[in-house]
């Protein structure tokens, strides 16, 4: 059924993205074509290429921003509006569990999230040429190779990707407790969003103290250690999972017991 | 298993307000029933209810013996007052997601039915009218083979024409072992179809009996009585 | 013919007498199997367990029998037709007469009255 239920958000949501990125990718290579490297750099001139050149690099800039924010959008509205708008009358009548429901939802969000980000990156690319980004990002990964040796190209990844997913189940468990509200529902959910991220940001903080004082003493010294680093970074993965873990469980609770359509 | 439905002390509270109250109903399997009341009886509450859509707040409820879960969304059909169908999709993606997800469903009743109606699988539903959409939903929930059907306010707001259609469609697709609910407020039209009416006044049940009964007890339609029944 | 259902008498008695009109006007002849129960119902968009229960009062009656094969029979004889055909005229008459009491008619006067629009129509 989850298999089922992502095909069909799949489809909803392609429908939006595939397009921009077709657009987005299109610009950059127009961009590459109107601007080469050399345009970046100030130039006296002011003649008709230059402007097409600025005209450019800023509809691409628009185009980035585009894609965040249609990301986020996207992500909001497949929840808020295909769950809990009228299209609730048809999902939660389906023979699924609420849990598939929600999974579904966060899968596909994470998957455009990250897909956003490495078209944007490849349009980077494009439009820059791949030399200052290879090089960027190899500066990058020895930076991460010195600090916290093999073991950080496995624990980084994992936690940012877990880091996305948890951001996504905020979103969704705010929209779930502003639910809960009989009138003013949007007003409610991004009160809580509000709530929710400031009592996570203390625990965060506290974390860090506790875990900094007690378990990766070198951290807060300024001079953290391999072993520390990925100890650290080990730790947070966990405060992540518990993060995902109860929000995961009270936006389920929510939509299993205290459903109330309009 | 004589009856599909089956409710004891079936309570539901919103805040202070007491949508139902109390209601205690055995519904036989093989019956077309009318739900009938005014706006804001508990008609919508009831079915929402039996759809898992809502949670009671006291008493218990069991569909084929089951409680309102996933066991029952398998076997009740529901159509509700609104559309909730997503404009983008095409006939024959909303056909394929039904098909998907209900094992019940049966593809080629559903295409005749649209074709009858002149509707083509490529037709997008962003391009009909809101009383197409309508008929869509209807003909979408008629062509799964289930054991209830919960109809929420079919035929409200709608041309008589389309009335009649929507009144042929359901007769069309009774089966013996089935159990159609019918909540409406509009009753002279349906009065024929229907075998038993409920009539619910503010969370109660005020009467349950069959529509013959109702006319020879009282020598009047089943849409009569109802106007004294209701009488503001 | 159409199906009429009023509002204000038990819908499967207002059936039952129409089925017995057809029967006996020769729309469902002697000895002819009946549609099913579920396309009369349709017809006549009633409920069918409606429809079941005017063909069971006909079947009471000795008009219609079910056969083995679950298909529904006209009867094939002649006398009870007959009989009901009988029925029904007298329920008619009765109820016309009633109308014709209402507003004040002699017998004498009521039979002239048929005489004459009986003539009437020959022509």
């Amino acid at each position: 059924m989850l298999a089922k239920l992502l095909k069909y958000e799949f489809k909803a949501t392609s429908r939006t993205f595939i397009p921009l990125y077709i657009v987005l990718l299109v610009f950059a290579v127009i961009n590459r074509i109107i601007t080469p490297e050399k345009i970046l750099i100030s130039s006296n001139s002011f003649i008709i290429k230059d402007i097409l050149a600025v005209v450019g690099i800023t509809l691409y800039i628009g185009l980035i921003l585009a894609v965040v924010v249609v990301t986020l959008i996207i992500m909001i509205q497949r929840f808020y509006k295909n769950l809990l708008g009228n299209e609730g009358y048809l999902m939660f009548t389906l023979p699924v569990q609420s849990w598939k429901l929600i999974a579904s939802k966060v899968i596909t969000s994470l998957t455009w999230s990250v897909l956003s980000f490495f078209i944007t990156i490849t349009s980077l690319v494009i439009v820059i040429g791949p030399k200052n980004i290879v090089s960027g990002i190899r500066d990058m990964l020895a930076f991460i190779q010195k600090s916290m040796g093999g073991a950080g190209f496995v624990i980084l990844p994992i936690y940012g990707l877990l880091a996305v997913v948890s951001s996504i189940l905020t979103v969704f468990t705010a929209i779930a407790l502003g639910q809960l509200f009989s009138r003013h529902r949007v007003i409610a959910s991004f009160g809580m969003y509000c709530a929710i991220y400031a009592v996570y940001q203390l625990l965060m903080l506290l974390y860090m103290l506790l875990v900094g004082n007690n378990i990766a003493p070198t951290f807060l010294k300024g001079t953290p250690s391999i072993w520390d680093l990925n100890l650290f970074s080990l730790l947070f993965i966990l405060f992540e999972c518990v993060r995902i873990s109860i929000n995961f469980v009270i936006t389920n609770k929510i939509l299993k017991n205290k459903l109330n359509l309009e | 298993m004589n009856n599909i439905l089956e409710c004891r002390n079936l309570t539901k509270t919103f805040g202070t307000l007491k949508a139902l109250d109390n209601i205690n109903l055995d519904i036989p399997r093989g019956k077309i029933i009318g739900l009938l009341g005014p706006n804001a009886s508990g008609k919508t509450t009831f079915l929402k209810i039996c759809n898992g859509l809502l949670t009671p707040s006291s008493g218990e409820i069991t569909i084929g013996g089951y409680k309102p879960g996933i066991e029952t969304k398998k076997i009740v059909s529901y159509l509700p007052e609104k559309t909730y169908l997503n404009d983008w999709m095409k006939v024959s993606d909303i056909i394929s997601f039904f098909r998907d997800f209900y094992e019940d469903f049966n593809t080629d009743k559903a295409y005749d039915m649209l074709g009858k109606l002149g509707i083509r699988t490529n037709d997008r539903l962003k391009t009909m009218s809101k009383g197409t959409k309508e008929k869509v939903q209807l003909i979408l929930v008629m062509s799964r083979e289930s054991q209830l059907y919960l109809l929420d306010e079919p035929i409200g707001g709608v041309d008589p024409a389309s009335r009649d259609y929507i009144l042929d469609t359901i007769l069309r697709n009774y089966n013996e072992n089935a159990t159609i609910i019918i909540s409406t407020h509009i009753i002279s039209d349906i009065e024929k179809i229907l075998d038993e009416v409920i009539f619910i006044k503010q969370g109660n049940i005020v009467l349950n009996k069959t529509v013959d009964e109702i006319r020879e007890e009282n020598q009047k339609s089943v849409d009569s009585l109802f106007r004294e029944v209701f009488r503001c | 013919m159409p199906w009429e259902v009023n509002p204000d008498r038990p819908i499967y008695l207002q059936l039952a007498e129409q089925l017995e009109l057809k029967i006996c006007s020769g729309v469902y002849p002697l000895g002819s199997r009946l549609p099913s129960v579920r396309d009369l119902a349709q017809e006549a968009s009633v409920n069918p367990n409606t429809m079941q229960r005017a063909l069971a009062k006909l079947e009471e009656d000795g008009l219609v029998y079910t056969n083995r094969t679950n298909g529904k029979f006209v009867t094939e004889n002649k006398d009870i037709i007959q009989k009901v055909k009988g029925k029904i005229a007298q329920e008619q008459v009765k109820n016309f007469l009633k109308k014709m009491d209402e507003l004040g008619f002699t017998h004498t006067e009521i039979l002239s009255i048929i005489s004459e629009i009986l003539r009437g129509g020959k022509q």
